[in-house]
């Protein structure tokens, strides 16, 4: 028997639509936020899931595209390069390890943080740049961000020498009223817009004052913004992505 | 090929020790069955398989944190697969026309299931409290459930408005939840 208190009736009704897929996906969004920091509530999704779960054993089976294992096996091994991803790593599993392709491009394991950032956030170190870029040490940082399935991945490409930043969503997009906002910000700072993300790669310059010393206090995020992005330029929507980067 | 007949716990708990082996043995046991979940919400193939190639991902990398205390790993597994379906279709503004699948055949499918998927995944309470389901707010659950429709395409299908369809969902959901508890 459950020691939690009951849900309040919205709360079940959420959870109910939540788990059918039937909430928008605004509401979804915001749900999958809960979800992180709502014990009770996440208890109460996976129990619904499971008890709905033998539904999904009935249904006909299709067979996979034979080459779909080796993409999988291959995105596990970080030998994936960007154009290839549609999927992520990371995550508090313990099973870090950085790849660096020598290439181009690596898959980096994010690490959830252990100051815990939020709602939804996998936590990445970010190396940033300031105006003199260090002749030694990683040159290129490579993330791939998950937010626990409440957005497509995203994955970000930092080359230190050229100080620009490749954004690019991995897999479809976001509703069509709505836009994907990065924004970087700095230790004891507002958040700066660095532009909205596309459905293409996006080069972005570092802000001129990004600084290395502040290595461990500077974060990305990403919002989700009206159309174009934030009207105010300051981020105004849910904060759907929030990390920091590993170097490669 | 083996679906859910299988418990797929031990390999779950392999594939939790970074082992590939039992990884590709859960993908071979596995894969066809979620590419028909992810199939019947999505409808494209190509972003459908793009869909399951990220649930193997998350599965590989989240197999540590699945608990049996938490339920089967069979519903485990596929949970995943019908989460990030619907997270991919809840982004598109235009859905292709639903396919006329009546929400009544899967009931049907149900009832006849095998009796080895049933003990895996207790479907036996689930199948009979189903049954004490209106046979419209079921197949409008199923509709859901199976195809990802949205509030809106339900409402079309079923000719209801938007929140007649949301009190629908919660009430047959609630009352399945409550029948479940006493009948499990």
């Amino acid at each position: 028997m459950s020691q939690l208190p009951p849900l309040s009736a919205e709360d079940a009704a959420q959870v109910t639509e939540y788990v059918l897929g039937t909430l928008s996906l605004d509401e979804r969004i915001a749900f999958e936020a809960r979800l992180e920091s709502e014990p009770a509530l996440s208890l109460d999704v996976r129990g619904l899931e499971q008890k709905l779960a033998p539904l999904a054993a009935v249904g006909d089976e299709v067979t996979p595209s034979p080459g779909l294992f080796a993409k999988i096996e291959s995105a596990i091994a970080g030998q994936g390069t960007v154009s290839n991803l549609t999927v992520i790593e990371g995550g508090k599993t313990g099973r870090d390890n950085s790849t660096a392709s020598p290439v181009s491009v690596a898959l980096v394991w994010w690490r959830r943080s252990a100051i815990g950032m939020g709602a939804i956030a996998a936590a990445l170190l970010v190396a940033l740049v300031g105006t003199q870029l260090p002749q030694q040490g990683p040159q290129s940082y490579v993330a791939v961000v998950d937010s626990n399935g409440a957005q497509p991945p995203l994955i970000v490409h930092v080359d230190l020498r050229s100080g620009t930043v490749l954004v690019r969503p991995a897999l479809a997009s976001v509703a069509s009223d709505k836009s994907l906002e990065l924004w970087y910000i700095g230790a004891n700072s507002a958040p700066k817009s660095m532009g909205v993300v596309e459905n293409k790669s996006l080069d972005l310059k570092l802000p001129a004052d990004a600084n290395k010393s502040l290595i461990e206090k500077a974060v990305f995020a990403v919002t989700l913004e009206p159309k174009g992005g934030s009207p105010t330029g300051k981020p105004t929507g849910p904060v759907v992505y929030k990390g920091t980067l590993i170097p490669e | 090929m083996t679906d859910l007949n299988l418990d797929l716990g031990p390999i779950l708990q392999q594939v939790a020790k970074s082992d590939k082996a039992a990884f590709k043995r859960l993908y071979d046991l596995t894969s066809a069955k979620l590419l028909g979940v992810i199939l019947r919400i999505i409808k494209d193939r190509v972003a459908a398989e793009d869909v399951l190639q990220d649930v193997y991902l998350r599965i590989w990398r989240n197999a540590a944190r699945y608990a049996p205390e938490a339920g089967s790993a069979n519903g485990w597994v596929v949970t995943i697969a019908r989460n990030r379906a619907i997270d991919l279709v809840r982004r598109k503004s235009e859905q292709t026309m639903p396919e006329n699948e009546d929400g009544e055949d899967w009931f049907a499918k149900l009832a006849e299931g095998r009796d080895r998927e049933g003990e895996i995944m207790d479907a036996s309470s689930l199948r009979y409290c189903l049954g004490q389901m209106e046979a419209e707010k079921r197949a409008c659950v199923l509709d859901a459930y199976y195809e990802g429709l949205s509030r809106e395409e339900l409402a079309a299908r079923y000719r209801q408005p938007v929140n007649t369809i949301k009190t629908w969902l919660h009430r047959a959901i609630a009352a399945l939840r409550a029948c479940m508890e006493t009948n499990g």
